[in-house]
């Protein structure tokens, strides 16, 4: 059984790969660790939101993915992001303006930049004038409405923007123990359960709206937007939501909650499920050990270097042939494919290897763009005595103190694989295999947290790798068609 | 010299300042470490009216940045005889007094392993029946089965009674102790001044940081507790007090890698003790001279050089994973030592044995005594010292009773199956630990509204109630204050979700306003940070990844003070 | 605790994934869920001084949180681990012992099949056995047969070959499912491959489900020691249960180390897994007949677990006129005893329910899964007759008797 296209890792990056390949009809297979750390994301898709606006930091910045796949790819790998969740009945949606960004609401009450936001979030934009309700639940721990309503006012307020915001803590009565977003969440999944709430939650509002801004607002002059922690339940549709905003007559918007995160957990449900739609495989608890590779002298053109030394020999032209996995019990199954397209993640997603020693890529053990210790955070940095031990009670300067919240990236953030304008892994000579791809958090020169950029990186290589790997393979059929 | 003049105004401008002292006690200790809050509750004990300051939280200097080995005297039998005899007595006083509270009779190990000095080990035995601390021996095979992470080249195993000592537990347990026997404390006051007149000391004058004011307390007798500030203080009165002090790294692994103390059977040096802690374990320490005690930050090469040691004793220590490092400050003394000449040995060439200085004898200035060096096992020793010479001073003859009477009250066996319908097993065990009969409290809570039993920091399983209790008690600085007393933000995350749910809470009590919510929050992440810096690669960069993204990608903290176009 | 040592436990991040996947905090508030009980509570049980919480035997052991766990944590083995230490402090239940022994119970069952049968499904008797066992009287027994699989092998005709396999065939085969046994042999023989049956134990995962770690690895010592010897002449060991295949490839080495233990689960392939490796080499036979049914197929969490896929779907999708659904709707909730006892019964169905409400909508003429224990849950939750897949692959053959070696 030999596939077309293997995809190494169910994240964003992959998943989209997967979802581009096998529409083009590749037979394609993922294998995953684990689940991705897309469950683990708010379910907002940010592509860059500093002002410098994207069209500059790409023209300045060659080495950043964005660069490499160009803003024209860009563009069309978010709009196929949008078409798919469209398609699968959870759409996310732009603003109106080219490149700008939502600024919706988070769960500390701060802002965040988003450029693709799911319908059930995109009306918290806290730019729009007018009254903002947050609602919140005794049960549920990790969402206080107080603390957002407070900083929204403050952050609002500073921007000239009109309109209070105020919360209301609600006690749903339902449950004996604190729960978590998830657990609430699929409570809401039960509808008998959903409308016992739904009840509540309009009682609270209509107390708090009072009757004659009721009538205002139900006549549409000054409608109420409320924030909810976002618990409408576990899947990607937007029933419950609908359901909730005719009920209430207000613009919902649900805010993301720190994990379980119920728009990263419909993020992911809603890709692999339109996956399984157009039949891709997912195999989870897949671990890839290492890849097979062959050289074929002559068979590609290009920047593909001349010569590579692969495991201590030399091979010309390696392209790989199959991939090992380790499934339970360690055996090793040998997974045969045309071409392959790496989206094993960073760090986090265990793509990049971090011991004492320093980074290494896991899997096909490509060279990063820095893998020597110094990376690994030196000791000068935190010298003796360079740095005091107290709490900000003292007023200490700030450029001495060792700082986590910080605009500036640490120094391992951008550790990744070094790639040509296609995505293929590159030495100085040139790309090292001929089908090969590097995808999404594996990729060097970019730290999606800083830029608030999580998920449009991976999003858009994802795209660009598939569509380098359909270009490939359509090539690859008409060289056999001549012979 | 001071003119005559300018001596005149001082002295007056000191006698304003006592006149308008807002408060008035017999003693004043400055410092809340084990040593202060030792002798705050021995006055205390001893009807003594007196008052504690401390310039940080409770417990924020070298009292809770050690190993947590509470000695048997064994390391140092063979050095440092006095110091041995002495750990050996307080300990046995300890494992009573803290038994169920702060000190955990987990048993100590010396272990020998094949490259290790055989003659010293003839030496160390002999020391050790010398002064009287119980060794036996333990049969390969045992030790093995008891503890498989230990290296199967060991040559020689010997049991101890070392234990683990919560450091944190400990000062409380002693502050709440000497609270109830009439005694009061103020953390985050710093000491400005201290006042004396005509060679009698009459008061002090301290900055409150959370008032931010001035303010002035009258005593006749100061008990300089301070540790590795020691110094400091003394240059307060215009005294000369040595302390060299001298840093130790230490480094946190995420879980119990060994069940009892472990200490390498050789003359001490760096990172050749483990101890068990709750549910970590702490491997150290390296010994560095160093000039200011608020200069704490450890580093990869000192995290590295332990990690290198430790993996003689456990050859996979490099599986495990570090939570973090942290650094305290040994605050050693040697009168009339050239502090050069202690410099060139290190640290560990001056002795661990403690002083009593009486200023009024040393440097004819009446009402101050000074306790410099010493170690947290001998404590208590170290108060009750100090405390007989204040009595002596005083001239009351009241007897010490700190070794008699348990440092809290432990929790009823009824209140504790109560808890325990409410919470899983190890949370409630935790919580009758800290807080002994206080549980009480938490039963109130918890049977008014049932969802305060909401986990807050899953790693080390605190509880919303728990956390409600210690902000409504205390006038807190910061999220760390919490996190000393409860251990929030201690376990294998570091904080990334218990942080969030704490401000929360703290928020809807309307403790803090929303700015006060980012200042908290900022400096929390930041402080563990630190930590974290010189530990940064395997699982712990991961976390990083997802402490990151959590914050600074989806609550976008960094992002608060825009330079986006809104 | 072996599996914390390799740093398992050490590598949870906490990040909650497992959460959202674990079907019995799904189900109860009783269960905190995975993160809570395995890598949590195991930093606080490491002190040996603490006490243990009985609701980690509220974990059905169906690894669903290891398969999404990104970092690889052995989080039910943790659970397992103290579930043991557990029932050392605080006793086993009879029941529990009972359920860990399903060879004893089967051996107790068959002594009178047809009566045992009966008399287990009488209500009375189940309501006394709720009462005094604990088992939960809501539940049908699987039946028993005078015919174990085993009596029927011996007695049957052996075919030589130079190829040849060793099949595990797992209690509930022996006991309760002859039918698949024989399925299985059948096909391997159409295949050309010699079978061989050597003396065998239970693989021991249910003594693991009920807190059972050293019964059950001196069951997997005696395996090893029956298996061994084919195994070091390079016969592949076939399992057509994917419970007893995960335990016999993965637990051995993982969580007891035996020795040889590795080697052995490396030559551990699940029944469909080791058809799917000769499809791979063009050696399987895939002159199937036609087969005109409809099938919902249900993926045991117990495959899931083993990173291979659904290896029984890609063959069977080969067979001409076969329409395969899958329901993918996570655990079946029964996870071996956990849904025999009387407190989990419950919570087993409901854990169930979405898989039963996707199978009767799929209309199927069949259910079809590749673990025994789902199969008589799926039958219990929706009444449709579930076959094993090598009973539909067997079937397939038997409609074409023409033998092909062709992919």
């Amino acid at each position: 059984m030999k596939y077309d296209l293997i995809v190494i890792g169910a994240g964003m990056a992959g998943l989209i790969a997967a979802a581009k390949a096998r529409e083009q009809g590749l037979k394609v297979l993922v294998l995953a660790q684990g689940q991705g750390s897309l469950t683990l994301t708010s379910g907002a898709i940010d592509l860059y939101a500093k002002s410098t606006g994207l069209d500059e930091f790409v023209k300045n910045n060659e080495e950043h993915p964005y660069a490499k796949v160009g803003l024209e790819d860009t563009l069309r790998g978010l709009k196929y992001f949008q078409e798919i969740s469209a398609e699968m009945g959870y759409p996310y949606i732009t603003q109106a303006e080219r490149l700008k960004s939502f600024y919706l609401p988070t769960a500390f009450g701060t802002f965040k930049p988003t450029f693709l936001a799911p319908m059930t979030m995109a009306k918290g934009d806290l730019r729009q004038n007018g009254d903002i309700l947050i609602l919140g639940f005794q049960e549920l721990r990790d969402f206080s409405p107080s603390l957002v309503a407070a900083n929204l006012l403050q952050i609002r307020q500073r921007h000239g923007i009109k309109g209070i915001c105020e919360e209301v803590k609600l006690n749903l009565n339902l449950l004996k123990k604190s729960v978590n977003a998830f657990e609430l969440a699929s409570l809401m999944d039960d509808k008998e359960t959903r409308q016992i709430i739904l009840a509540k939650i309009k009682t609270a509002i209509d107390g708090w709206i009072g009757d004659r801004d009721r009538a205002k607002n139900d006549a549409g002059d000054s409608k109420l937007r409320v924030g909810i922690p976002a618990v409408l339940g576990t899947m990607p549709s937007l029933e419950i939501f609908g359901e909730f905003e005719t009920e209430l007559k207000v613009d919902l918007f649900e805010i993301p909650t720190i994990q379980p995160s119920m728009g990263g957990i419909r993020l992911n449900t809603m890709i692999i499920n339109y996956l399984k739609k157009i039949g891709v495989k997912v195999f989870y608890a897949s671990t890839v050990t290492g890849v097979g590779t062959e050289g074929e002298s002559g068979s590609y053109e290009g920047e593909v270097a001349e010569d590579r030394t692969i495991m201590g020999g030399v091979t010309k032209n390696p392209i790989i042939k199959e991939v090992f996995v380790e499934s339970a019990g360690g055996r090793l199954t040998s997974y045969k494919t045309k071409y392959l397209i790496l989206a094993t993640g960073g760090v986090y997603g265990g793509g990049i290897e971090s011991t004492q020693e320093g980074f290494r890529e896991k899997i096909v053990k490509l060279p990063l763009n820095s893998d020597d210790k110094t990376t690994n955070l030196a000791d000068e940095s935190c010298a003796t005595g360079k740095f005091k031990s107290i709490d900000s009670s003292t007023n200490l300067d700030k450029s001495k103190r060792l700082v986590f919240v910080s605009e500036k990236s640490p120094a391992y953030a951008k550790v990744g694989v070094k790639v040509d304008s296609q995505l293929r892994p590159v030495s100085e000579a040139g790309a090292l295999y001929a089908n090969l791809y590097v995808t999404g958090r594996t990729l060097a020169e970019f730290d999606p947290v800083i830029e608030k950029s999580g998920h449009g990186v991976a999003i858009v290589t994802g795209y660009k790798a598939a569509k380098e790997v359909i270009a490939l393979d359509q090539k690859d059929g008409e060289k056999d068609g001549l012979r | 010299m001071e003119s005559k003049a300018e001596k005149n105004q001082a002295e007056k401008t000191k006698m304003v300042e006592i006149n308008q002292a807002v408060e008035k006690t017999r003693v004043v200790v400055i410092g809340g470490g084990a040593t202060g809050t030792g002798v705050l509750r021995d006055l205390a004990m001893r009807g003594i009216d007196a008052i504690l300051v401390e310039q940080y939280d409770l417990a924020h200097g070298t009292s809770s940045r050690f190993h947590g080995l509470l000695h048997s005297g064994a390391r140092y039998a063979v050095k440092d005889k006095e110091s041995a005899k002495e750990c050996i007595e307080e300990n046995r006083i300890l494992r009573n007094i803290g038994q169920g509270s702060c000190v955990e009779e987990t048993e100590g190990w010396f272990v020998q392993l094949p490259q290790d000095d055989a003659t010293y080990i003839e030496k160390w035995l002999k020391a050790c029946q010398e002064v009287d601390i119980p060794v036996n021996q333990v049969t390969l095979q045992e030790a093995f089965r008891l503890e498989p992470n230990l290296n199967k080249e060991a040559v020689r195993v010997f049991r101890v009674p070392d234990g683990a000592i919560d450091g944190f537990r400990l000062v409380w347990a002693n502050v709440k102790s000497a609270q109830m026997h009439g005694a009061r404390y103020y953390s985050y006051t710093k000491v400005n001044k201290i006042l004396q007149d005509e060679g009698q000391i009459s008061g002090i004058q301290v900055y409150d940081l959370k008032g931010s004011e001035t303010r002035v307390i009258a005593c006749d007798y100061i008990v300089n507790a301070a540790g590795a500030w020691a110094g400091k203080i003394a240059t307060l009165a215009n005294l000369k007090v040595d302390v060299v002090t001298d840093k130790g790294t230490l480094i946190a692994l995420n879980h119990r890698i060994t069940s009892r103390v472990i200490n390498r059977l050789r003359a001490p040096n760096d990172a050749d003790i483990m101890v068990p802690h709750g549910t970590v374990a702490i491997l150290g320490t390296t010994s560095v001279k160093i000039d200011d005690p608020d200069c704490l930050q450890s580093t990869r090469s000192e995290v590295e050089k332990i990690l290198a040691i430790g993996k003689e004793m456990f050859p996979d220590i490099e599986s495990f994973r570090v939570l973090r490092s942290f650094a305290g400050v040994r605050p050693l003394y040697q009168e009339a030592t050239n502090p050069e000449e202690v410099a060139d040995g290190g640290g560990r060439a001056v002795s661990r044995g403690f002083a009593l200085l009486d200023h009024e004898e040393r440097d004819g200035l009446r009402g101050m005594i000074s306790m410099v060096g010493g170690k947290l096992t001998t404590y208590r020793l170290m108060a009750e010292q100090a405390v007989d010479l204040i009595c002596k001073k005083i001239g009351l003859n009241e007897s010490c009773k700190t070794h008699l009477v348990p440092l809290i009250s432990n929790a009823k066996r009824q209140d504790f199956e109560t808890l325990m319908r409410y919470l899983p097993v190890p949370a409630a065990e935790k919580l009758a630990e800290r807080l002994g009969s206080e549980v009480e409290e938490i039963i109130n809570k918890l049977e008014v509204n049932s969802h305060k039993a909401e986990i807050l920091c899953e790693c080390e399983l605190v509880t919303m109630a728990e956390v409600e209790k210690v902000i409504e008690e205390n006038h807190l600085a910061n999220l760390s204050d919490i996190r000393r007393k409860t251990r929030l933000g201690m376990g294998t995350c570091q904080g990334t979700f218990c942080s969030y749910r704490a401000l929360g809470l703290m928020f809807e009590k309307d403790l803090i306003d929303e700015a006060k919510a980012k200042q908290f929050l900022v400096d929390f992440l930041n402080q563990r940070w630190k930590g974290i810096y010189p530990v940064l690669w395997g699982q712990q960069i991961r976390e990083t990844e997802l402490t990151r993204n959590l914050y600074l990608g989806m609550l976008n903290l960094d992002g608060m003070d825009d330079e986006y176009e809104i | 605790m072996d599996c914390a040592k390799k740093g398992a436990l050490d590598a949870c991040l906490k990040c909650s994934i497992c959460v959202t996947q674990c079907p019995v905090a799904k189900a109860t508030e009783k269960f905190p869920g995975p993160k809570f009980m395995g890598t949590e509570l195991t930093r606080f049980r490491l002190d040996q001084n603490t006490n243990l919480d009985q609701v980690v035997d509220y974990c059905c052991n169906c690894r669903s949180c290891e398969v999404a766990c990104p970092s690889g944590v052995k989080i039910s083995y943790l659970n397992a681990v103290y579930k043991d230490k557990y029932k050392e402090k605080h006793g086993k239940k009879l029941r529990d012992r009972l359920l860990g022994r399903p060879e004893l119970l089967a051996k107790l069952g068959s002594i009178n099949a047809s009566l045992s049968n009966s008399v287990l499904k009488l209500q009375p008797v189940k309501k006394l056995m709720e009462k005094t066992l604990g088992t939960a009287a809501s539940r049908a027994f699987p039946s028993y047969h005078n015919q174990n699989f085993k009596t029927w092998f011996k007695k049957r005709k052996k075919i030589a070959s130079e190829k040849k396999v060793v099949y595990f065939v797992g209690c509930f085969t022996n006991y309760n499912d002859l039918e698949t046994g024989k399925n299985v042999v059948e096909v391997l023989e159409r295949n050309g491959f010699e079978v061989i049956v050597p003396e065998q134990t239970c693989c021991g995962l249910p003594l693991i489900g009920n807190g059972e770690i050293s019964a059950a690895k001196s069951k997997a010592q005696k395996n090893l020691e029956k298996f061994m010897p084919y195994v070091k002449k390079g016969y592949p060991v076939i399992v057509s249960c994917t419970s007893c295949s995960l335990t016999l490839k993965s637990e051995y080495h993982e969580c007891f180390n035996l020795e040889e233990s590795e080697r052995f689960g490396q030559n551990v392939y699940d029944f469909s897994e080791f058809l799917r490796d000769l499809a791979v080499k063009k050696q399987l036979d895939t002159n199937f007949g036609s087969l005109p049914l409809k099938l919902a197929y249900h993926t045991p969490c117990h495959l899931k677990a083993q990173g291979i896929g659904q290896p029984s779907v890609e063959i069977m999708e080969m067979i001409p006129n076969l329409k395969i659904e899958e329901i993918d709707e996570g655990c079946c909730g029964l996870s071996g005893s956990y849904g025999f006892k009387k407190e989990k019964a419950e919570i087993s169905m409901k854990i169930g329910e979405k898989l039963f409400k996707g199978i009767r909508e799929a209309k199927p003429d069949f259910g079809t899964t590749d673990c025994g224990g789902c199969g008589l849950q799926m039958l219990h939750g929706t009444g449709i007759s579930v076959l094993h897949p090598a009973k539909i692959i067997n079937m397939a053959y038997k409609n074409n008797l023409s033998k092909n070696n062709t992919v």
